[in-house]
């Protein structure tokens, strides 16, 4: 294809511009129907479970792209649902979350501050610690982590088996060390000069802390809590692991036990759950896009 | 937070805390008490427990938060230690534990520590006999309302009557307990009994007094036990007939109704009734103090209540764990047969000086092997050997040192398995980064080009399967590729015939392509994005410069933006590389790792990766717990994701500066 460009040398500057205009248009049109076809793969899914969630029949069978008819009442059925309690579900997911986002950004912002600003023995003991243990997932240690959690609830049954209190200590435990990390990057990159004259006129840490560097990496801090917000949420095997009872399971658990009992006959009911669950991370996505593709690019993967 | 920040700067004294303030440091000396007062409470209790390991933790983070926040050396730690805390006490605990059990034999059968399982076996109820010239005892409970149990016992030997309870000890029947007091049986008499104090009333005086009451209610509680008097036709239950000559009545003391001959004692002193009915063996003798005795049994004593059949059934479990009389010499329910008891010893005794276990009956000897107590042939002969158990169960947990890893190399029929589950996790992670990325980075060239109309919208829209939660994306392609049902096989039917399409559930090769087909529906988008950020960061002019020398745009790609996108999404693939390497939610919703490997000596699956196959090891609902084991292929786990991380870090040196780079 490039090679028009030098054979067609010596036929004068307009054909060469008109065949090559000509040339662009063709090529756009390729890559355009192209991308339809990805579109297509990308959300064909997304459209068929969206036409099951309205389809009047609530079955998996012989259900195509287009629903043969529409109506709410799957909708109804999972929202008034007293054995299978999908509201319960997704608001213990949205609660677990959002404490996890909000302790864990706390926790790990002292943390990077302290990385960040001082200098101290033990620091770099310290910081190869924390790179250690965001490469290991805490998933990994699941067995261990249950045992754990099973002996606190001995003690403690608020944050044993069956609690978010334990569900969300373990949550903590497992963003610590990626959102120290990259908290500290961000750290790192304000200058130091603005809490050094901040320290000469007297104030304190905590003050510096609280009134300078804070609402200086605030919109970083917004991308790290979204970034364990939905990292929290998607979590399938820990909270798999420790919850056991309904009530208390979260979407992700509650979920695959709607589907593994009832399979085919209640796949509308299903699929409206799935588009309601989806939603929260979802439209979260498509407004801090932009936010969310720096941080993801910076190491927090999935997928 | 707010006094700290309005008593403003303050001197640096010697309990300088974060303000320096003097409200500030009574403040965090407040909250470190506290902390400090929790600690010491949990502390205690988990000593006392012996659960050491714990205990060393939570004493490691409270020394740890209190030299934080007492020493002005340690100051940087004071903003470490809640993170610190967490690190010590969710992480590196779990993993500690996790190296440690790996070398266990913590498993179903050997969940309890040595002392439990010493205490557990000389008190286990399977595990006791009945000393020579002790007598059975028919058994039958009772209960109280407090849940507190009474038995009343028959000696097989002296045919004499007890009763006993959890905290008396045994004694002979009185005629009290037994309701009979002042009762004198008359051999074929009419009536067939005389009562001390009690006048018989014979049938016409009895219907006179009887015509005053409507029911006589009996038992204890009153209306447990009530037995009413029928006076009336239009009372008689279905199936009976009133016989004008004797008194009917029915009895709810959990029979049917029923018909009895009965027979009216009035007191001497008074208008209370006395009520004896017989019907055929079955006899009742119920007082006006409310007790009842059904068959020379009586049905209460003080305030227990005889247990009916189901009630019997259903604590059958129960009842030989319970301790009744004194309790140096204590009277145990059969646990083989629960309407039998005696004075039960426990049969295996620990001896502290041996370290080992003492049949009682025949001086066997039970030694611990790798925490379980196994009989000592040699120690008793060879026919009694064969009598007795091989081993004591439970057993307890104990190092065994690389016998987990042993088996693994050793036992065929797991090792099998184990390799093909191997070679899968690393195939899968492999396969899934290559076609993510393949399909993701083909996209980012197509989109990267300025002509395209509303780029942006594009990039949103190839977003979506990548915001959605992967659990949700993996249930709606279990839909999808349902065999029989599913849309992908309802349309490929249609092209290659019905009955032809992939058995995507059953079949282990399409399960494969299956799983790999979410994950790259899953995970393109997430390439395309970070291949899209480093398409834009490679110098424009580079490419000008290429031109230049004649290269066509295969080579361009080939040579020039290729390799300068590998160093700078490389490590992002490597990443990817390791979280699918783990990606247990993709598998276990999908078909939980199946279909399952024929003839593995544990539950085995043809998709399953190395994380689902040792979450069914420790929690599966095949083959019981084996924490020991699934432990020991976490650290196989570990040493993996340990050495792709080593090789990422060497491929970038450092990830600050990668990350600057897209």
């Amino acid at each position: 294809m490039s090679s028009v460009a030098t054979t067609t040398d010596r036929q004068g500057r307009t054909a060469i511009q008109r065949e090559r205009r000509r040339q662009r248009q063709r090529q756009l049109a390729v890559r355009i129907v192209l991308l339809l076809l990805a579109l297509a793969y990308a959300l064909f899914p997304i459209i068929w479970i969206a036409s099951a969630s309205v389809d009047p029949r609530n079955s998996l069978v012989n259900l195509g792209l287009i629903p043969r008819g529409a109506t709410l009442k799957n909708y109804e059925t999972l929202l008034n649902n007293s054995i299978h309690p999908f509201t319960r579900w997704l608001w213990n997911s949205i609660k677990v979350s959002t404490i996890t986002m909000v302790l864990s950004v706390l926790v790990s912002t002292f943390a990077a501050y302290s990385f960040s600003r001082f200098r101290f023995r033990g620091r770099d003991a310290t910081l190869l610690t924390v790179f250690l243990i965001q490469v290991f997932p805490n998933s990994l240690t699941i067995v261990a982590t249950f045992l754990l959690i099973q002996e606190i609830g001995n003690y403690l049954p608020s944050f044993g088996l069956n609690s978010h209190g334990g569900l969300i200590l373990v949550y903590l435990g497992g963003a610590l060390g990626i959102n120290t990390w990259l908290m500290k990057g961000f750290f790192d990159s304000v200058p130091r000069d603005l809490d050094e004259s901040a320290m000469i006129d007297g104030a304190s840490h905590w003050r510096i802390f609280w009134q300078i560097l804070f609402p200086l990496v605030r919109p970083i801090l917004a991308v790290v809590g979204i970034l364990t917000f939905i990292a929290t949420y998607n979590d399938y095997i820990i909270a798999l692991t420790l919850l056991k009872n309904t009530q208390q399971q979260t979407l992700a658990v509650g979920l695959n036990l709607f589907l593994g009992e009832q399979f085919s006959q209640q796949w509308g009911v299903f699929a409206a759950g799935a588009l309601l669950g989806a939603l929260p991370v979802v439209v979260l996505y498509l407004l801090m896009q932009d936010y969310i593709v720096g941080g993801l690019t910076a190491g927090a993967v999935k997928g | 937070m707010n006094a700290v920040k309005k008593t403003g700067r303050g001197s640096d004294g010697p309990l300088a805390l974060f303000s320096g303030s003097v409200t500030g440091s009574l403040l965090l000396l407040g909250g470190l008490a506290l902390i400090d007062a929790f600690a010491l409470w949990f502390l205690i209790r988990l000593i006392d427990d012996r659960v050491w390991f714990l205990a060393l933790a939570v004493l490691v983070v409270t020394i740890g938060v209190n030299a934080a926040f007492l020493s002005r050396k340690l100051y940087p730690f004071r903003w470490f230690s809640p993170g610190l805390s967490l690190m010590v006490l969710m992480v590196a605990y779990p993993t500690l534990f996790t190296i440690y059990t790996a070398f266990t034999n913590y498993s179903t059968g050997n969940l309890l520590n040595k002392t439990q399982v010493i205490e557990r076996i000389e008190t286990k109820p399977e595990y006791r006999y009945l000393p020579d010239g002790e007598q059975y005892y028919d058994a039958i409970p009772f209960r109280n309302e407090d849940g507190k149990y009474l038995l009343w016992l028959v000696g097989r030997s002296d045919r004499q009557a007890y009763i006993v309870t959890e905290d008396d000890e045994i004694e002979p029947v009185t005629p009290e307990q037994a309701g009979i007091e002042g009762v004198e049986w008359v051999e074929d008499g009419d009536p067939p009994i005389r009562v001390e104090g009690y006048e018989y009333l014979p049938p016409e005086d009895a219907a006179a007094v009887l015509a005053e009451r409507d029911t006589l209610d009996y038992g204890y509680p009153v209306g447990e036990v009530s037995i009413r008097l029928i006076d009336g036709p239009a009372e008689v239950p279905a199936g009976y007939a009133l016989d004008p000559g004797t008194l009917l009545f029915v009895d709810n003391t959990g029979r049917r109704p029923k018909e009895y001959q009965a027979y009216l004692f009035r007191a001497a002193d008074g208008d209370d009734l006395l009520l004896y009915a017989v019907d055929g063996r079955d006899t009742l003798l119920a007082r006006p103090d409310g007790r009842v005795v059904i068959n020379g049994q009586p049905y209460t004593i003080g305030g227990y209540r005889m247990l009916s059949n189901r009630e019997r059934t259903a604590i059958t479990q129960v009842l030989p764990t319970l301790t009744f009389g004194e309790r140096d010499d204590p009277i145990y329910i059969d646990p083989f047969s629960a309407s039998r008891a005696g004075r039960f010893r426990p049969r295996f005794l620990y001896d502290e000086r041996q370290d080992a276990f003492v049949e009682q009956e025949t001086g066997a000897i039970y030694r611990p092997v790798k925490g379980t107590f196994t009989l000592d042939r040699a120690s008793v002969s060879v026919e009694a050997a064969d009598e007795l158990p091989a081993t004591l169960s439970p057993g307890y947990y104990v190092v065994v040192g690389l016998d987990n890893f042993e088996r693994l190399l050793t036992d065929q029929r797991l090792r099998g398995p184990f390799v093909r589950v191997f070679l899968w996790t690393i195939a899968h992670a492999f396969l899934t980064v290559l076609l993510t990325f393949s399909l993701g980075l083909a996209l980012a060239l197509l989109l990267n080009d300025r002509l395209i109309p509303a780029r942006k919208i594009w990039r949103s829209l190839i977003l979506i399967p990548y915001a959605i939660p992967a659990f949700i994306s993996t249930l709606v392609w279990r839909g999808l590729l349902n065999p029989r049902l599913g849309l992908i096989n309802d349309t490929l039917e249609r092209i290659v015939g019905a009955g032809n399409a992939p058995g995507w559930y059953s079949d282990p090769m399409w399960a494969k392509i299956g799983i790999l087909l979410i994950q790259l529906w899953l995970g393109f988008p997430y390439m395309m994005l970070i291949c899209t950020g480093a398409l834009q960061s490679i110098p424009q002019d580079m490419y000008e410069a290429a031109q230049v020398d004649g290269a066509n745009a295969f080579q361009r790609f080939r040579h020039l933006t290729l390799p300068l996108l590998l160093v700078a999404v490389g490590p992002l693939l490597i990443a990817s590389f390791a979280y699918n390497f783990n990606n247990f939610t993709v598998i276990e919703l999908f078909n939980e790792g199946g279909p399952p490997i024929a003839n593995s000596s544990v539950p085995a699956g043809h998709t399953d990766i190395l994380i689902t196959y040792t979450y069914e090891q420790a929690f599966g609902s095949g083959g019981g717990t084996n924490y020991a084991f699934a432990s020991a292929i976490t650290l196989v786990i570990f040493l993996l994701v340990a050495a792709i991380t080593i090789f990422n870090y060497r491929f970038t040196r450092s990830w600050e500066e990668t990350s600057r780079n897209v």
